[in-house]
């Protein structure tokens, strides 16, 4: 379960700008002030949300739920921080204390040069695009 | 780690990457937004950087907190390849962060505006020393193709080996075309360090 830290709501800044989020917190209060996780989440690391966590939705913070309902299917962590309007740091975070919880599992991306016939299979998806 | 245990997962897609680099509005949203099969969508990464820059003395052991915005796209390959785009700041200052970006990525697409060739000295420098596959993409502007390529190759001053090209990031093919040339020269890389490898 995420960690129940106290969120401090903050008067968003000025200079946010028009489009900001609408955020009323900052966005490492949602992590607790932690800005790491022990597994290491890459950019375009795909995560997923485990079947049982998604039909308890109703346990998990707002952040949290709305994190396991975005990866029914897999997604990418950047697209993920994008798309809960959140830096990356704390989406990783975020992801990080919902793997140790067993809600969400993490597809680890291999290094494009130690997959064999990889790149023929890419450089075949490009031509075909 | 439970993701290879976990039966609720599904086999897992195989996510690979390419860098977008290039100068401050020489076109890599435009390029990733172009051939991207989802909605233009921008990340932001908010990083602490010990700053050097500061002309005040009284401030060079302050740390800078520095938001960077990332535009990003994703193509399925195949039913299981997806193709991440990164659309990433070129300016030294930023060099930070494409540590993580580099990382396992096939290599770089580098963009040039010729109006100002300068601006892509960084990014370039940054995937030599890596000994990373780049091309370099010319955008020609208002459609001028006024520069021949050679000319280019001349000023930023790049290996003979290192594909260059026109590309219209507007257009959809000019932006396939410097994919297909990145990841031919990935391919040719891998081929000739295996062949060196298996003497």
């Amino acid at each position: 379960m995420v960690d129940d830290t106290d969120i401090r709501v903050d008067q968003v800044d000025a200079d946010d700008g028009p489009e900001d989020t609408g955020r009323l917190i900052r966005p490492y209060a949602i992590t607790g002030g932690r800005t790491g996780g022990d597994v290491e989440i890459g950019l375009e690391s795909q995560i997923q949300a485990n079947t049982r966590a998604s039909q308890h939705l109703g346990a998990y913070r707002w952040e949290a739920a709305k994190l396991i309902e975005l990866v029914q299917t897999p997604m990418a962590l950047i697209e993920l921080a994008a798309r809960l309007e959140l830096p990356v740091g704390v989406a990783r975070v975020l992801v990080a204390d919902l793997i140790k919880d067993g809600a969400v599992v993490l597809h680890t991306p291999v290094a494009a040069q130690t997959y064999g016939g990889l790149l023929e299979r890419v450089l075949d998806g490009v031509r075909n695009l | 780690m439970s993701a290879i245990s976990d039966p609720t997962a599904s086999p897992g897609k195989i996510p690979v990457k390419i860098v977008v680099a290039g100068g401050f509005g020489v076109g890599k949203s435009t390029f990733v937004n172009t051939i991207s099969e989802i909605e233009p969508l921008r990340s932001e990464a908010m990083m602490t950087s010990a700053s050097a820059q500061f002309d005040d003395l009284s401030q060079v052991s302050t740390k800078e907190t520095t938001t960077v915005a990332m535009d990003f796209g994703r193509i399925s390959l195949t039913p299981e390849i997806i193709l991440y785009l990164f659309g990433t700041p070129g300016q030294e200052r930023f060099h930070f962060m494409w540590n993580e970006l580099a990382r396992g990525a096939i290599g770089a697409v580098i963009l040039a505006d010729t109006r100002r060739l300068g601006d892509c000295f960084a990014a370039i420098d940054y995937f030599e020393a890596r000994k990373m596959p780049f091309i370099v993409a010319v955008n020609p502007f208002d459609g001028q193709r006024t520069h021949e390529i050679d000319a280019v190759r001349e000023a930023v001053q790049v290996d003979n080996a290192v594909p260059m090209l026109f590309c219209d990031a507007r257009e959809r093919s000019d932006v396939k075309n410097g994919l297909i040339a990145l990841v031919e020269l990935a391919l040719r890389r891998e081929r000739t360090q295996a062949a060196h490898a298996g003497h």
